[in-house]
């Protein structure tokens, strides 16, 4: 598939402040963004929906009632059947992709920087969506609330999308509770991408997205530092959220035991997403973006 | 074991400065993390949050209180005395004095000196040369061995330790006599280090080096026991002294003939003394002062008296009258003096002693006699001349020990010059003699002067004069003060004696011969036994017996260990070299603490 010249993105620094690359773009337009179930959209697009509709695709037969449009009749199995059927298809609507970026200090930490390294998948799971004539909606959200930008559709609204991304404000605490207080995204697909490190967990925007009818994803940012702590002897952890901070010696066998606890804590946050019908996925900042959006994006079933 | 550096002891300070960080908080650098969530969890049950937490059991802190008492180890440089380093000739001196029968070290000092010799000797290899020495009263070579070491081991089987002091002087000088020039040689004492005051500094040619032995100086000991008094009334005093340092409950046990007769309690500070007063009943021979309550040296325990009565002496003194004698003679508790005038004299063979004060009885009797100011021609005198001041007729004559003759004058003397009584001249002048002793045909005295015609009477010295001028001429047996082991007696043999006997505590009878029954006092140096000793003296008319005791010498005990041998200040290195032939540990010492440093770090980084 190619663009018409006039369409292709400007991959100036100002139209691509998140640095996504030609190269990995041209391969982004040539995937679409997949919801595991199907769910009715608001315009015609390239998704299937849950409603039947006037698309190629057969979906059942029924029989007629009146008031039905007599144009969808089947004739033939009229002819067959001596009776009016009328031929159901599966509607073709658009998805509304929103991304829900967890814009907590936490995310700025670690090399590769979380915050950024979050932005840019965001970034890549946007721009599949917009050049699949989806609709594409984003959200930064933290204790101090939600900054939404409202669904936008086609492919030249990535720039501004994109800039809307890089440009949200980090800082406060992780606060999830805070996409259960923001207004309803249209039905879709929701990607809540953040590290998931608070005390309270995901449970509340789960709950709050399963009710707005919404196919849900974690996308769970780490460090490698997170992953593999490379922390020793006696020093006090501060933590950048809370301020708060623990003193303690930290050994081998300290760092086995975090190492346990993180899976400890992943194995809850996908148990949690298994009880809610969502996906759940962590990824580490030291993932080529590339691989991670083009492959493992893909075995997940987002992106197709 | 030696510590050659024990100031280093105050390091041990480290050992509760490391418990103390262990309550303290360690400034910790500070880290920002996105969350402490997982790393609360992670560190629940090891956070320690109070105080008391902090000193729960851990791996680290007992390995690095373990590290740190390992280095201190190290730096108090502990040593052991080499065991096997002879080489060469080897001479040991074993002390055998009465205090190495402390037993502040099992089981005693001496047994664990001897122990110490066998091993230095069994590092003895086939060409080195031991020489064994005794150090005792009377130092002696015991053995002398060249690769075969068996005669110094069957001399130290036989070796025991005596009642008295070390003769160290004596013995070092054996030792240098037994070197050899030309041959490596080195002296080796084992010992307490209480010794006999050396009476002269002491050089030595080869290496001295001190094996100290005992560690305490807690004794309790009897220092004096003495029978005072007349017959009808005698008193014993007994002192008794704390030599060591904490306080000590003794019970102080009267015997008297062998018969317990009386006995108190006595509470003794560090270094106090005590002392006790005791009856002797009369007829009583022998009394003992023995000390229980314990402590560690039990051979100054124990102190003998002898409590016979002295027998009363006859004097009579032929004077047409002379205050000054007359008092002076009756000084003496043991002396019956009986004044008479020279008409009423007689003979009388019962009368111990004479004294003819202006006059000479012809014929001059046998019996022990004072001639003061005898007629002229008496044993040759002269005529009177004038004199002036006195002086001694011979330097440190015993008779005038404590006798001041300064300005003592004499007015007139008879002339002494040319005399036939013969003797020594005990009182001399310018003018000539003026006293004169003798102890041969018969012991008597010959004063030149009328006592008034002289400041002598006037004067403190006279009486001392008197006293030992009678005790010359009536001579005890033995003296009647207690002697200390190893201390010659002299024993005075009685008129016509033929055999002296001397029995010693043990049973064990000494016979000293008499040559031809001269008055010479016999030297009887068998006093090594502490006890009473008894003193037979056979004459033609019958068997006088006389007792004298020796008791432990108070100078030994004070049984401290002498960190050092002082040989009177002989500088270092060139009079004597106290080398010190030790293994230091601390080599060893450090690798512990570096094998302990090895697993405080494998358990730090194991997390334990």
């Amino acid at each position: 598939m190619s663009w018409p010249t006039s369409w292709r993105p400007d991959l100036s620094e100002e139209a691509d402040p998140l640095d996504l690359g030609g190269p990995l773009l041209r391969r982004l337009e040539r995937l679409t963004v997949h919801a595991r179930r199907p769910f009715p959209g608001q315009a015609a697009g390239a998704r299937r929906s849950p409603r039947t509709g006037s698309s190629v695709e057969f979906a059942d037969f029924r029989s007629y009632v009146p008031g039905d449009d007599f144009r969808r009749v089947d004739w033939n199995a009229y002819g067959r059947l001596d009776r009016l059927m009328l031929r159901l298809y599966h509607a073709e609507e658009d998805v509304c992709l929103t991304l829900w970026l967890d814009t907590s200090a936490s995310m700025r930490w670690g090399t590769p920087d979380k915050s950024r390294f979050a932005r840019r998948v965001a970034g890549g799971l946007a721009y599949a969506a917009l050049t699949g004539f989806d609709r594409v909606g984003a959200a930064g959200f933290a204790d101090d609330g939600v900054r939404r930008m409202p669904p936008l559709r086609g492919r030249a609204a990535a720039p501004r999308l994109w800039r809307f991304i890089a440009d949200l404000d980090g800082g406060g605490r992780t606060s999830f509770s805070a996409i259960a207080r923001a207004p309803r995204p249209l039905p879709g697909i929701s990607v809540i991408i953040s590290d998931f490190l608070d005390e309270d967990g995901p449970e509340p925007a789960l709950a709050a997205l399963r009710g707005a009818r919404q196919d849900v994803l974690l996308l769970q940012v780490l460090a490698p530092q997170e992953l593999n702590p490379e922390l020793s002897g006696d020093i006090e952890l501060e933590d950048i959220e809370s301020s708060r901070r623990v003193e303690m010696t930290v050994t081998p066998a300290v760092v086995a035991s975090y190492r346990a606890a993180l899976e400890q804590h992943t194995e809850r946050l996908a148990a949690l997403a298994r009880a809610y019908g969502a996906g759940y996925e962590v990824i580490s900042t030291d993932q080529p973006l590339d691989a991670l959006l083009t492959g493992e994006m893909r075995r997940l079933g987002i992106l197709r | 074991m030696r510590l050659l550096a024990p100031a280093a002891a105050a390091f041990a300070v480290t050992l509760p400065l490391i418990v103390l960080l262990y309550f303290l908080k360690i400034r910790r650098p500070r880290v920002s993390i996105p969350s402490t969530l997982l790393w609360r969890r992670a560190v629940r049950d090891r956070q320690a949050n109070a105080p008391w937490q902090r000193l729960r059991f851990s791996w680290l802190l007992l390995l690095q209180l373990l590290v740190a008492a390992a280095m201190v180890g190290a730096l108090v440089r502990p040593a052991l005395a080499r065991q096997s380093t002879l080489s060469g000739h080897t001479v040991i001196l074993l002390d055998t004095s009465v205090t190495m029968q402390a037993t502040d070290v099992a089981p005693n000092r001496f047994a664990l000196a001897r122990q110490q010799v066998r091993d230095l000797v069994s590092g003895a290899g086939s060409g080195d040369r031991v020489t064994l020495v005794e150090l005792g009263p009377v130092p002696r070579i015991l053995a002398t061995a060249n690769g075969d070491m068996a005669p110094v081991y069957r001399a130290l089987d036989q070796l025991s330790p005596h009642a008295g002091a070390a003769d160290l002087q004596q013995a070092l000088a054996l030792a240098a006599s037994v070197a050899s020039r030309g041959e490596s040689t080195r002296l080796v004492l084992f010992s307490d280090g209480i010794v006999a005051p050396l009476r002269a500094a002491v050089t030595l040619p080869f290496p001295f080096e001190y094996h100290r032995v005992g560690l305490s100086a807690e004794n309790v000991a009897i220092t004096a026991l003495d029978v005072q008094g007349q017959a009808a009334a005698r008193r014993a005093f007994v002192r008794v002294q704390n030599f060591g340092r904490q306080r000590h409950h003794v019970n102080v046990e009267w015997h008297v003939d062998g018969r317990l007769a009386d006995a108190r309690a006595l509470d003794l500070d560090g270094a106090g003394a005590a002392e006790v007063t005791f009856a002797v009943p009369p007829g009583a021979r022998t009394v003992q002062g023995r000390l229980t309550g314990g402590d560690f040296l039990a051979a100054d325990d124990v102190a003998w008296g002898v409590a016979t009565v002295p027998k009363r002496l006859h004097v009579v003194l032929v004077t047409k009258g002379n205050v000054f004698m007359q008092r002076a003679l009756q000084l003496r508790a043991d002396l019956d003096v009986k004044t008479i005038a020279p008409a009423a004299y007689h003979y009388d063979p019962s009368v111990d002693m004479y004294v003819f004060d202006g006059f000479a009885p012809s014929p001059v009797p046998s019996t022990p006699a004072w001639f003061v100011n005898p007629p002229q021609g008496t044993f040759g005198v002269g005529a009177a001349t004038g004199v002036g001041l006195l002086r001694a007729g011979q330097a440190e004559d015993p008779l005038l020990q404590d006798v001041d003759l300064r300005d003592v004058h004499v007015a007139r003397s008879a002339d002494l010059g040319h005399n036939s009584f013969g003797g020594r001249v005990l009182l001399d002048s310018a003018a000539g003699p003026m006293a004169l002793v003798r102890e041969s045909p018969t012991r008597a005295v010959l004063v030149g002067f009328d006592l008034h015609s002289s400041d002598l009477p006037l004067r403190t010295a006279f009486p001392i004069l008197v006293d030992h001028i009678d005790s010359f001429l009536l001579p005890a047996s033995v003296g009647p003060r207690a002697y200390h082991p190893d201390e010659p007696v002299l024993i005075a043999p009685v008129a016509g004696g033929t055999m002296v006997t001397v029995t010693r505590p043990g049973g064990r009878r000494d016979n000293l011969g008499l040559g031809g029954g001269a008055l010479t006092p016999l030297a009887y140096a068998n006093t090594d036994d502490t006890g009473v000793y008894a003193v037979e003296q056979r004459t033609t008319a019958g068997v006088t017996v006389s007792q004298f005791a020796v008791n432990p010498s108070p100078d030994l005990s004070d049984i401290s260990p002498r960190e050092r041998i002082d040989l009177l200040g002989s500088a270092p290195g060139a009079a004597a070299r106290q080398t010190t032939d030790l293994v230091e540990l601390w080599p060893w010492v450090a690798g512990v603490a570096l094998l302990l440093l090895t697993a405080e770090w494998l358990v730090f980084h194991r997390g334990l």
